[in-house]
């Protein structure tokens, strides 16, 4: 082969790679650039993750930030993983300093940031393909005075205040049928029915062994879920008050407290039960029915890994219960990252395009290690088809069409959180009657957050 | 009612009788007690040793039959912990060492200067105290960061070193020195500093050792400044650690626990190494005279 034969061959081949090599990497930017990013803990394998373990909360972050280094050379991605625990006071104390991170998977959309023009509008950067693929309620997450703050990633959250979980073997055990798919539905009378043919004492020695739920208190998700099932919402219609302790809330409440103490379906010492303890109980088999979405199932995964529970058991997902006047519930939300304030112009441009590898179709997908289910209907459609969780997700699924934002859209009530599961623990242990409670919970709350 | 005479009993057995019920009731009170507040540090430890699966067992085993260190092979495991570690002993350590100093000198000078407007400035340093830490959290790390020492050992010590409960104990305790001894040193040529180190300190160990025990479990427990001023894994304090491993795996109680139980081993040996210095210390100020 002559000389001149193998230079033509070299430029054609450096021709096709550089015509390759811009689909996986951007140009360099003109000087070095550092982009900070926090994120709570959230346990995604990356891609290429061992299936036989369980990830930590850095195996993504960290993968993410090598990934995106990879695709851009000159920039420099760095990333925190912020314990929840004093997540707000550290955000806080950096935004007061200036030196918030570029990007933050904030805890709860924070409205008053976007007002207080700490974060960048994002609204250009939302391609029309964007738009037609992300679902409209977890833009509207971020959405603040007609523009958008948030790139939405995660669509809802655990579960926890939208589905429910079983336990088949204790519903076969008590001969109980499972309610039918495709939604897994029940009206609020078949399940106390079947409720109380869940609790029942299996050694005979006269104390209940298995109760058909529990009720967390402390969990406000969980325990707003119940609210809604009633019909009661925390704000009117123009999120101007806090009604909560309409007659439908009061309904709501007394309904879980008889079920505690009239029915004895769920175990006493609801007021000082958190979540986990809530888990716990359905884990150990005490009690027939949990509450959460996918997610919750793949914690039993990952416990089996890790040695915290002996086995996996089979879980199946149902709605809450629903009343048919009302129809069925689950709780609307939307998770996602927010960009602070950039100066410069370049840099913003590579915070962006961060934000946006984040929240990408492939790496949103990445949700799926946790069984979450995304913010992009795309993504969804095929994600879990075929797997052993199909059908779960889709009942799961199904129930988000019937979301509703349970804390409002316009407020933030962070201030009268500790006053609504003071709210629950008072009447779930009974120092006060669910009317007493909300009464005081509404006139507590209205004062906090509408100066009423 | 009957004497001890017409009982036919001597007076001074009664006494001896009745102070060995008495001793003996406060004794199994006291004993009670004692176990009462040994009883999380004991669960702790047995949570420990127990096999991962039998940690959730119903009912409890107080008395493990298996025992197993898997949840302490899983905590070493953990990449950063000897890192963490490292951190924490650096911060609490020189925390002390720093505070000691800084609250002995102040201390001194508060109990045994006569300058002008001493007492105000005492007061004023003392009422500092009545701050919440969380109100102070935003300016002092605000100050740091004007430093430029985020995520920095610097960060993570200086604004522990001048806390003003140091100084209002050891000016206390420093106050029931005789002057006389002050005085001596002087006569005897000794220079303030002389003094300082040579008569001062050493009379005030019992002060230095509550103050240093104090100090150290304060800041080798401390969560949230250590959270709030580092922004990278390598930095993070041995609590701040335990914290994400606990958000990480909230029901490995096993695992939390051994996390627990090698936390609390630098406190238990450093309370072990003064604790005969404690107990005279925790009466500082408590006598005149």
């Amino acid at each position: 082969m002559s000389r001149r034969v193998l230079i033509a061959i070299g430029i054609v081949f450096m021709i096709a790679l550089g015509g390759y090599l811009p689909a996986v990497s951007v140009a360099a930017p003109a000087k070095p650039i550092t982009i900070t990013w926090w994120i709570n803990p959230w346990r995604i394998a990356p891609p290429g993750f061992p299936a036989d373990k369980a990830p930590t909360a850095e195996d993504f972050p960290k993968w993410a930030s090598d990934e995106f280094m990879r695709l851009n050379p000159g920039v420099t991605v760095k990333y925190e993983v912020v314990t929840n625990t004093g997540f707000d006071q550290k955000i806080a104390a950096a935004i007061l300093a200036g030196n918030p991170p570029d990007v933050l998977r904030p805890i709860g959309f924070k409205r008053e940031w976007a007002k207080q023009g700490l974060l960048e509008p994002i609204d250009d950067y939302f391609t029309a393909e964007d738009k037609q693929d992300f679902y409209q309620y977890a833009m509207d997450v971020g959405r603040v005075n007609g523009r958008y703050y948030l790139f939405p990633w995660n669509n809802s959250n655990n579960g926890m205040g939208s589905t429910f979980l079983i336990n088949p073997a204790i519903f076969k055990e008590c001969g109980v049928s499972i309610p039918p798919l495709p939604e897994r539905g029940w009206t609020v009378d078949e399940f106390m029915q079947i409720a109380q043919k869940l609790t029942f004492d299996r050694d005979g020695d006269g104390k209940t062994d298995v109760y058909a739920l529990s009720f967390p208190a402390k969990e406000l998700l969980v325990m707003m879920g119940w609210m809604h099932v009633f019909g009661a919402r925390l704000f009117n219609a123009d999120q101007t008050e806090v009604v909560l302790n309409s007659p439908e809330g009061v309904r709501a409440l007394q309904f879980i407290v008889d079920a505690i103490y009239k029915y004895n379906v769920a175990p006493e010492g609801a007021a000082g039960m958190g979540i986990y303890d809530s888990i716990n109980m359905f884990h150990q088999g005490k009690t027939a029915m949990g509450y959460g979405g996918p997610y919750e199932i793949g914690r039993i995964d990952r416990y089996v890994k890790e040695g915290q529970l002996k086995e996996a058991f089979p879980v199946h997902i149902t709605q809450y219960p629903h009343l048919p006047e009302i129809g069925p519930i689950a709780y609307h939300t939307s998770g996602g990252f927010v960009v602070f304030r950039q100066r410069d112009a370049e840099k913003k441009k590579v915070v962006m395009d961060f934000a946006r590898f984040l929240t990408s179709k492939d790496n949103m997908a990445l949700l799926k290690s946790l069984l979450y289910v995304t913010a992009r209907k795309s993504v969804n459609k095929g994600l879990y088809k075929g797997s052993t969780f199909e059908k779960e997700i889709d009942v799961y699924t199904r129930a988000l069409d019937y979301g509703i934002p349970y804390f409002g859209t316009d407020i933030t009530t962070d201030p009268i959180d500790k006053h609504l599961q003071a709210m629950f623990e008072a009447a779930l242990g009974r120092t006060k009657t669910p009317k007493q409670a909300l009464d005081d919970f509404a006139r507590e709350a209205n004062k906090i957050l509408f100066k009423k | 009612m009957l004497t001890s005479a017409q009982a036919g009993v001597a007076p001074g057995r009664v006494r001896i009788r009745r102070v060995r019920v008495g001793e003996a009731i406060a004794i199994a009170i006291v004993a009670a007690l004692a176990i009462m507040s040994l009883m999380p540090l004991y669960w702790m430890v047995v949570t420990a040793i127990k096999q991962p699966t039998l940690v959730m067992k119903m009912p409890p085993e107080w008395f493990p039959r298996q025992l197993s260190l898997a949840n302490f092979r899983d905590l070493f495991a953990r990449r950063l912990l000897g890192r963490w570690t490292l951190n924490s002993a650096i911060v609490a350590t020189s925390v002390t060492v720093a505070q000691l100093f800084v609250a002995s000198l102040a201390g001194y000078a508060f109990a045994k200067k006569e300058f002008v407007g001493r007492n105000v400035l005492f007061w004023l340093y003392v009422g500092s105290m009545m701050i919440p830490g969380q109100v102070t959290l935003i300016p002092r790390y605000i100050l740091m960061a004007k430093f430029r020492f985020i995520n920095t050992y610097w960060g993570l010590i200086l604004p522990s070193i001048a806390a003003p409960f140091g100084v209002f104990l050891m000016k206390q305790f420093m106050q029931t020195l005789p002057g006389e001894i002050i005085d001596a040193g002087k006569i005897d040529g000794a220079s303030e500093f002389g003094i300082y180190t040579r008569l001062v300190l050493p009379l005030s160990k019992p002060a230095l050792a509550v103050l240093g025990i104090f100090t150290f479990v304060s800041e080798w427990n401390d969560f949230l400044w250590p959270l709030v001023i580092t922004n990278s894994s390598e930095m993070r304090t041995l609590q701040v650690g335990l914290a994400m491993l606990q958000e990480e795996v909230p029901m490995a109680f096993g695992l939390l626990m051994a996390g627990a139980t090698y936390a609390a081993i630098p406190i238990t040996i450093v309370f072990l190494a003064f604790q005969r210095y404690f107990l005279t210390g925790l009466t500082v100020g408590a006598l005149k005279g």
